[in-house]
């Protein structure tokens, strides 16, 4: 076996191919575009007849000349553009290999119908089949299979820590190929994390703009009301809180653990490019009319053809969710080996930064959680697309079953929003306040405490859901213990700033104003867990109001410390603190404008997800008053947001230089240079103390190689973890 | 060191007063008289308002520690300008640590308790069959269907007799209760076309069984179908066709035979998914806010709630039963006017039929109370203000003394 070792990048050459493959695929684009904007205006009304089909392909008369003349204006446009690109694994590629997938999938699902009698097209079987080969044929072009494929044939595969043809450094371009490095990948999820979060923003303030007057004004009805928002919690949860921890998460904690890459390179790349198409697949439905239930997409509203029929977006939300689930899975194994297996020598559980303790717990969470709501979204999809009858109470189904499978994942999944912010604040206040955190190991342990009682509270959601009525007062005791380890760490948090020595920087910023407003939410929370007075508020906007509180005051807030604590690491570069200071006011000020008083109108009788409330505001006028102040907090809200976007793109590029550790930080990642090289380190780190020893004259949290005392350091260091892995030296 | 606590406290204090303002501002500038709450109108939420007040000041009293202590080291514990040096070398606190995990865990277990205890109160004989003879056990029963979108209301006495005395009595739009009765809302969530759907599934099946039709056993009957029917012979002759018809045209087709128009109209007006699902209603959620009690009306499974109104509404008591629960399009209008009366008003009422019930409307219900207690002819008062309200939708009491 001598066969040389390949490496990854130069692929299949597709010469003869490139020209075909564009050739179909502007069929397909142009193809798809047209049937889009039939639907989009109303002139097609899908219900899967052969001439539906037939006009969807473009088949018919007119169409067949239009497509066939932009197929192949497309096709030789994308052929001679795509030479190069069609030729080398990546983003281009990968775009024309969806529509083939897709086209792939439709018609080997329209083949199996046919010879089992049935009509050839049906919505839901080749929609589902399409996005799942779809999603196939775009991970290869993205040449995301390759080594696996390789590895199975027998082939030898690179070294995964190989990836020098994939980190190359060509400038931009690293972020559009399927790159294995962590620092790139971290990179990437940063970007379309807050790419997705515009959007989702932008649908929070078409929201607002409708409920700033009673009566409906800005949607037609309330079934674009209801896409709207559904969408803006669909995306601010599952592609951005969520997604936005594994990128700060896959840049930061390699480094800080002392590794030289994630323990899976490859499988940490798949999980981005998968997350991005799930979360296309969530924005591909809005031009078709996206899925109407919130994101917690209750059955039977969308599992039953019900009086308003269930549209196919729905069936986007559902095959999103599997994507993104999945991503998220890969994600979280990746982070648990990382965090076991790859750590430096002399780095014990008990020297981890918090961040990394808070992230071991979200992985924990959502290996164990995130199969159930896979299952409670397939379930829905099964009702739809196969007839069958979990929920459908009509034959024996039980609605309330979806409740509780779903939840089971849902309230682990607001401590997988969480439990990583909860890390990260207190390396940003121990680091910018110049002290220990107090208490280092009670802040670990109740992170483990929180997510272990996570699993045990799904039911505080369903106190009025008609469950078994003795579970409330279970989950109701349980719901409220969790305050007592989230009161720990509430402790650590405000005892670190005791006879501290606080620098009033921007990351400083956010991670006091988090303490304000998370501690709000929090309370809200133990309020709500009181079961009598959630029967009042359930499902009104005082629920909004708290989760509010604890997703942006909480999650929010410390994703933006995290950002500027880490902005000069990953540039290289200092963003402008006058313009930080500006986001933090403007986002501060304005989501407390719109999230309190919003306390007062679910107490008052106000429900969430309604499109309109003038009859409430006839009995009790000061509900139109509050909700126009809400509005304006918004705009103020969305204002700070591109205060942020301005000051983060032109600081990247223009910034002053910033060195290597201006916040004079110990943990390891403040040790290499900014932005890091390209294996992190040269040669392995030891550590030989507690991350956050400020105050202690001389404390050293770790050395690098070749550092004085170094390799007696390591010497000591090994002899308790004789089989730490050593990564490779470059 | 002294001067260092005294200091602290006051800024506890300080940032306290500074929340509890805030927190109170809504009933300055509300106008509403209330502040955070609703009017009241059932003896069960007087409890649950105490509850809130409490926890609202036990939340205030916390934010107001910790955000003291947070606000004291801002100020005290800033780094001067230059300065590089560390802050204290404090590691942690064990003393501390364990009194802050005990008194949360007493706080939290007192206010889990009271909260139990105020919902057992609130639930005399709901769930529990033995208790139903008890004081603060339902006096009669209002049978509540909630459907898109909208609600349909059946009085019942406890053992479960229709109230009118007629079985098949309509069902009132709009929720009219008698003041100082407890009352047990049997929820549901139904289309009233189940029956419908389970026909077309049992011919179906049974279509496709053909010979061994008789393997396929009846399907039950579900709860809606037993007791919110709405569908007539005809619908049931037409579903029955209809699934007939769907079935031979797909056999049809799938034995390759030509199928003519109509029959590919039959198959072209399928549903988009599966679909016997298109029978059945979403959840939805039956609430006063008023009363504080809601319960979810779920898709064919019947869930309790219990109050008593304890207040007769007047001309300016505009109160509602609303939808909590997300169901559609149209959930934001999915509400209805509801009202307290008094006794005899009610008794009267419960026996109303359809047509006479078209003038006692909650609006008028509540004109009605203008002219007190003492009423000789309800159906002739009555009748004169659904006159006058239809004549000035804004009529006040003063107008109803003046002209009946
Ligand atoms: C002190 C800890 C917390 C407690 C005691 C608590 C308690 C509760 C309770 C009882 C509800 C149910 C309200 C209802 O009846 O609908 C709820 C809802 C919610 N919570 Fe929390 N919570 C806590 C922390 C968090 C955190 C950290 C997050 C996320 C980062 C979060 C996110 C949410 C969300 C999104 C909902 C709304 C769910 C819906 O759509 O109904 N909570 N919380
Ligand atoms: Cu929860
Ligand atoms: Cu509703």
């Amino acid at each position: 076996m001598t066969a040389p070792v390949r490496t990854e990048t130069t692929g299949m050459p597709m010469r003869p191919g490139a020209g075909i493959l564009g050739i179909v695929g502007g069929w397909v684009f142009a193809a798809v575009v047209l049937t889009l904007f039939r639907i989009w205006s109303g002139g097609l009304d899908w219900n899967g007849s052969s001439a539906d089909w037939k006009a969807a392909l473009g088949l018919t008369g007119g169409d067949f000349l239009l497509v066939s003349l932009a197929g192949a204006v497309l096709g030789l446009l994308l052929t001679i553009a795509g030479r190069d690109a069609f030729r080398r694994h990546g983003l281009l590629r990968a775009l024309a290999m969806i529509g083939v997938g897709y086209a792939v999938g439709a018609a080997l699902t329209m083949l199996v119908r046919t010879a089992f009698g049935l009509v050839p097209y049906s919505d839901g079987p080749v929609i589902v089949f399409g996005i799942v080969t779809a999603y196939a044929f775009y991970i290869a072009g993205m040449g995301g299979w390759q080594s696996w494929f390789w590895y199975a044939k027998g082939d030898p595969t690179p070294e995964h820590e190989d990836h020098s043809n994939h980190g190359a450094r060509r400038g931009w371009r690293d972020y559009f190929i399927f790159n294995t490095d962590h620092k790139v990948i971290g990179l990437q999820y940063l970007v379309a994390v807050f790419f997705f979060m515009l959007v989702g923003g932008a649908m929070a303030e078409a929201v607002r703009a409708e409920l700033a007057n009673p009566e409906l004004q800005f949607f037609a009805d309330g079934s674009q009301y209801n896409q709207a928002m559904s969408l803006h919690g669909v995306i601010m949860l599952f592609l951005f809180i969520i997604p936005v921890f594994a990128g700060l998460a896959n840049y930061v904690i390699p480094i800080m653990l002392g590794a030289p890459d994630m323990a899976y390179p490859r499988l940490n790349a798949l999980s981005f490019w998968t997350f991005v198409f799930g979360g296309c697949v969530f924005l591909a439905s809005i031009p078709i009319g996206t899925f109407e239930a919130g994101w917690t997409n209750y059955a039977t509203l969308s599992s039953s053809g019900g009086p308003a029929e269930v549209g196919l977006g729905q069936l986007m939300w559902l095959m999103g969710i599997q994507l993104v689930g999945a991503s998220s899975i890969m994600t979280a194994i990746n982070f648990i080996v990382t965090i076991v297996a790859m750590r430096a020598p002399g780095m014990t559980m008990w020297r981890m930064p918090l961040f990394v303790w808070g992230n071991l717990t979200q992985a924990l969470l959502i290996t164990f959680g995130t199969p159930f709501v896979a299952g409670s979204q397939f379930m829905v999809l099964f009702d739809l697309v196969m007839g069958t009858n979990f929920f459908n109470s009509m034959l024996g189904g039980d609605p309330i079953s979806y409740q509780h499978i779903f939840w089971f994942y849902s309230h682990p999944a607001v401590y997988i929003m969480i439990l990583p912010g909860f890390g990260l604040i207190t390396d940003v206040i121990t680091t910018h306040a110049r002290k220990p955190a107090f208490g280092y190991r009670a802040l670990a342990i109740s992170t483990i405490g929180i997510g272990f009682l996570g699993f045990t509270v799904w039911a505080h959601h369903m106190f009025t859901s008609g469950m078994a009525p003795w579970l409330r007062l279970p989950m109701m005791i349980l719901t409220m213990l969790i305050a007592v380890p989230t009161g720990i760490k509430v402790l650590g948090w405000t005892a670190t700033l005791w006879k501290a020595k606080i620098h009033m920087t921007v990351p400083m910023l956010w991670a006091l104003g988090f303490l304000f407003t998370f501690t709000c939410g929090g309370l809200t929370g133990v309020m709500l867990a009181a079961v009598p007075f959630d029967i009042h508020v359930q499902d009104t906007y005082f629920v909004v109001a708290h989760f509010h509180y604890v997703l942006f005051g909480g999650s929010v807030m410390t994703v933006f410390a995290g950002i500027y604590h880490w902005f000069p690491k990953m540039t290289g570069r200092m963003f402008d603190p006058g313009l930080g200071k500006l986001h933090f006011w403007l986002m501060f000020i304005g989501s407390n404008v719109t999230f309190f008083p919003m306390h007062w109108l679910g107490t008052l009788g106000m429900p969430r997800r309604i499109a309109d409330y003038q009859e409430l505001a006839a009995n009790y006028p000061s509900v139109h008053g509050w909700n126009a102040v809400i509005t304006i907090g918004a705009l103020m809200q969305g204002l700070g947001f591109v205060v942020f976007l301005y000051n983060m793109s032109t600081s990247w590029r223009r910034g002053p230089l910033a060195g290597n550790n201006p916040w004079r930080s110990h943990t390891l990642e403040w040790q290499v240079t900014s932005p890091p090289p390209l294996f992190n380190f040269h040669g392995t780190p030891v550590v030989v103390g507690a991350p956050y020893d400020y105050g202690l004259p001389g404390a050293k949290h770790a050395l690098l190689h070749g550092e004085p005392g170094y390799d007696e350091a390591l010497a000591e260091a090994l002899k308790r973890r004789p089989a730490a892995p050593a990564p490779a030296a470059h | 060191m002294k001067g260092q606590w005294g200091k602290l406290a006051g800024y506890i204090v300080g940032t306290g007063a500074v929340a509890t303002a805030i927190t109170l501002l809504p009933a300055r500038i509300g106008i509403d008289g209330n502040g955070w709450l609703p009017d009241l109108i059932s003896s069960e939420g007087g409890a649950i308002d105490d509850l809130f007040w409490g926890l609202t000041i036990m939340s205030l009293v916390i934010f107001a520690i910790v955000c003291g202590i947070v606000v004291y080291s801002m100020v005290h514990f800033r780094a001067a300008p230059g300065d590089l040096g560390d802050g204290e070398h404090i590691h942690g606190n064990a003393k501390m640590e364990v009194a802050w995990i005990v008194i949360p865990s007493i706080i939290v277990l007192v206010i889990g308790v009271l909260s139990y205890v105020v919902l057992q109160d609130n639930e005399v004989g709901l769930y529990d069959k033995a208790a139903a003879k008890k004081p603060g056990a339902a006096e009669m029963v209002v049978d509540v269907r909630g459907f898109s979108f909208g609600w349909a209301f059946r009085y019942e006495t406890k053992e479960g007799e229709p109230l009118s005395g007629d079985e098949d009595a309509v069902p009132s739009s709009e929720l009219v209760l008698p003041v100082d009765k407890v009352v047990r809302f049997n929820v549901l969530s139904c289309s009233g076309k189940e029956h419908l759907g389970r026909i077309q599934e049992q011919v179906s099946r049974e279509l496709a069984a053909g010979d061994e039709a008789d393997e396929f056993a009846e399907i039950e009957p579900g709860i809606c179908e037993r007791e919110w029917d709405l569908t007539t012979d005809e619908d049931q002759k037409a579903a029955e066709e209809d699934a007939t018809r769907t079935y031979e045209a797909l056999m049809k087709r799938q034995d390759g035979k030509q199928i003519n128009d109509e029959e590919q109209a039959v198959l072209d007006e399928q549903p988009r998914f599966h679909g016997d699902q298109q029978f059945i209603d979403v959840n939805h959620a039956f609430w006063v806010p008023e009363a504080r009690l809601k319960i979810d009306a779920i898709s064919g499974l019947r869930t309790y709630v219990q109050w008593e109104p304890n207040h007769v509404t007047g001309p300016d008591d505009n109160y509602q039963v609303v939808c909590a629960e997300l169901c559609g399009t149209g959930h934001n209008g999915m509400r209805t006017d509801m009202c307290v009366v008094d006794q005899e008003t009610f008794d009267w009422w419960a026996k109303l039929d359809e047509e006479a019930r078209r003038d006692a409307t909650c609006t008028n219900l509540r004109l009605l109370t203008c002219l007190g207690g003492d009423v000789d002819d309800r159906d002739d008062a009555i009748a004169d203000v659904a006159k006058l309200s239809k004549e000035d939708p804004d009529a006040a009491c003063d107008a109803v003394k003046e002209k009946i």
